[in-house]
């Protein structure tokens, strides 16, 4: 890969992906433990379903490692992946409201239906507000228009700045502040009508 | 210097993110400072991220799962399949029991 492809990638990044394209699965299970997190809490604040997060994540990373190589480095390998996992979540989502059970209300709440799999770690933002809040506030973020709640699920992460989010979307960093503030000034005047702030 | 009412709106969330220069944020710090309503806004503005924050923050997060480094530690993707006998395998272990039935049935005659 040349200096210019890997241009917004720092030097260990940039040899830990070279390592990766040569088969080194050491050195993508680095890019895992490094990324996963992120992309997990991604996909799990779009889709609100603990099994469809685990899912898309492992998933987002099977096609990152299979499209690696053709990673062009003109955006950083973080918002590269970010861009994976909207996707697929976003697709996820789609299939899912078109799902005949979830037509029907059959669907179960991800949090009465979550087993627990594997060990956790657990967030200490989730003790925060009480599950009710926490509920009403998923949902009212859930009836957003869809350019509006994307945004607003992006700028929940407290180190994407409006230019990776606008990275992430493909879209000018204005809309990006645009949008922002209108989600803003919505969800303030819902949480308002019901009671919440 | 001075923001229209637009731009104060849009400078607000902005100003929220850390979006803003360092002369643009001076200059906002100055509106702020004099206006209470703005002030309670962006208050406002901040109250509600911590809401979406906290609530869409999973609530735990599974430990990433590790691809196994050695051709021993491989993990299996499909489950062994179970050892069938093929249709040909059994119809050949059924035509040698029956000839050997056959045989064994012609001996006691006598016949061969």
């Amino acid at each position: 890969m040349s200096n210019r492809r890997l241009s917004l990638l720092d030097s260990e990044e940039s040899e830990r992906i070279a390592r990766v394209v040569e088969g080194d699965l050491r050195a993508f299970n680095e890019l895992v433990d490094q990324y996963y997190r992120m992309a997990y809490s991604l996909a799990y604040k779009v889709l609100n379903n603990e099994d469809d997060a685990r899912e898309i994540t492992q998933d987002a990373f099977v096609r990152m490692h299979s499209a690696l190589d053709g990673f062009r480095g003109d955006a950083s390998l973080k918002t590269w992946i970010m861009r994976i996992v909207m996707r697929l979540s976003l697709n996820r989502r789609r299939d899912r409201s078109r799902s005949s059970w979830r037509r029907l209300g059959l669907h179960c709440n991800n949090e009465e239906s979550v087993q627990e799999t594997a060990p956790c770690f657990q967030t200490p933002e989730a003790e925060y507000i009480s599950r009710e809040t926490r509920m009403q506030v998923q949902q009212l973020v859930d009836r957003l228009p869809d350019s509006l709640r994307q945004v607003v699920i992006l700028s929940s992460f407290e180190d994407l700045s409006y230019e990776e989010i606008a990275q992430i979307l493909n879209l000018p960093i204005g809309t990006v502040s645009s949008r922002l503030h209108a989600a803003r000034k919505k969800l303030l005047q819902q949480f308002r009508e019901h009671d919440i702030l | 210097m001075f923001f229209s009412n637009r731009k104060k709106q849009r400078s607000l969330s902005a100003y929220l993110d850390g979006e803003l220069t360092g002369t643009q944020s001076i200059d906002f710090s100055e509106q702020l400072a004099f206006n209470a309503d703005l002030r309670s806004q962006l208050a406002d503005f901040a109250a509600t991220d911590s809401l979406v924050r906290n609530a869409l923050t999973p609530p735990r997060i599974p430990n990433p799962p590790v691809v196994s480094t050695t051709r021993d530690e491989a993990v299996r993707v499909n489950p062994p399949s179970r050892r069938r006998l093929k249709p040909a395998a059994l119809a050949a272990a059924g035509l040698l029991v029956t000839a050997g039935i056959t045989l064994a049935s012609l001996r006691r005659r006598g016949i061969v």
